[in-house]
């Protein structure tokens, strides 16, 4: 039983570390939340657009603000918003600096504020996942992978 | 309707008047067929009866627009495919539409692109595999004289508004764009317009489509 439960501990504890391991990524220390299964990576063509949504909450006792956002997949990342033009036609405008007070969350969903994804070096495809970072002045770079999804 | 049944009724002897209560029992229970009826045939917006325009579709095959969808109705999107939020929505919605519906033979779907430059029709179709659409689906583009004379015709604007540069120099663009799905009829006449990329939108033009077909 002593040898099960000592065989159940050597087993579990790395599995636990490495679920961890996959919540945070890089230097930060700061968590990722993302609720609901909004969050998600639009399916693409490689050369080409696609946005990623997540929601962001600031768990820090500070202000914290989104100095940059990357990944891998994709040659130029920015934060954009999608807004209704005064002559009523649907644009886009980038948002470069992103301030979240403590305890508040960021949304980066349809039809509003959303990464941009640009310039895309593959395909992304129903079932892949893509790595999206976060680059904060205070909480420091966050990563997530999200799955590429309608 | 009932008061001229009445100054009818008025105006005739006695012995007509069983015939005019049954006529005018008749009536009164073949209006509301009647005014259903009516309700079937919604205002006609624009008539594309008469335009013919020249496209390509994804396949890169020559597709005159509508007439080579006469016959059947059309549900239409605008879109272009660097815009990976709010087009990304009309397409989802224009395929949810189709999904919910079953995938009718008798209503063919399109997008269009208001990008015809670097919307080709191998852009488009990777565009599509990559959004799993299905048949009965077309993507249009074409020549950007043609299609930009289209988009005129069916009211939809777009304006370059945003560039961006990529790290080995290349320009990105974007677009301001209308935002809108639209219905024709079997006759090529638009017969209902909707914000293209709102999340009821798909609820909304299910109904109406089974309220015409």
């Amino acid at each position: 039983m002593k040898a099960f439960r000592y065989l159940l501990a050597i087993t579990v504890f790395p599995l636990l570390l490495s679920c961890e391991a996959e919540q945070k990524d890089g230097n930060s220390e700061a968590e990722l939340n993302i609720p609901g299964s909004e969050s998600r990576v639009r399916p693409a063509a490689a050369r080409g657009t696609s946005a990623a949504y997540l929601v962001y909450t600031n768990s820090l006792e500070m202000a914290d603000t989104l100095r940059s956002v990357n990944s891998p997949v994709a040659g130029l990342v920015q934060v954009h918003e999608a807004y209704e033009t005064e002559e009523g036609m649907m644009g886009m405008r980038q948002q470069k600096e992103l301030v979240v007070q403590p305890g508040e969350s960021i949304s980066f969903k349809k039809g509003g504020l959303h990464i941009m994804l640009m310039d895309l070096n593959k395909d992304l495809k129903e079932g892949d996942s893509v790595r999206v970072e976060l680059e904060f002045s205070q909480a420091g770079q966050i990563s997530r992978m999200l799955p590429v999804q309608l | 309707m009932n008061v001229l049944i009445s100054r009818t009724v008025i105006s005739l002897n006695h012995n007509s008047l069983p015939y005019i209560q049954t006529m005018k029992n008749l009536i009164l229970l073949l209006l509301p067929l009647f005014i259903i009826s009516c309700g079937n045939h919604p205002e006609v917006i624009d008539d594309l009866g008469d335009a013919s325009f020249e496209l390509l579709n994804q396949d890169s095959v020559a597709v005159t627009f509508p007439d080579d969808f006469q016959g059947k109705y059309v549900v239409m999107g605008f879109i272009y495919t660097n815009c990976p939020d709010i087009c990304s929505l009309i397409t989802q919605n224009l395929m949810q539409i189709q999904q919910e519906m079953n995938y009718p033979d008798d209503v063919h779907f399109i997008a269009a692109t208001f990008d015809p430059e670097r919307d080709t029709p191998s852009v488009l179709k990777k565009y599509g595999e990559a959004f799993g659409v299905d048949r009965n689906f077309t993507f249009l583009t074409g020549d950007s004289a043609e299609v930009f004379t289209m988009m005129d015709s069916v009211r939809v604007r777009s304006q370059i508004s945003m560039t961006q540069t990529t790290d080995d120099g290349r320009e990105l663009y974007f677009i301001n764009h209308s935002d809108k799905i639209m219905v024709l009829d079997k006759q090529s006449r638009i017969i209902f317009e909707y914000g293209g990329s709102q999340p009821m939108i798909p609820n909304i033009v299910i109904e109406d489509l089974n309220k015409v077909r």
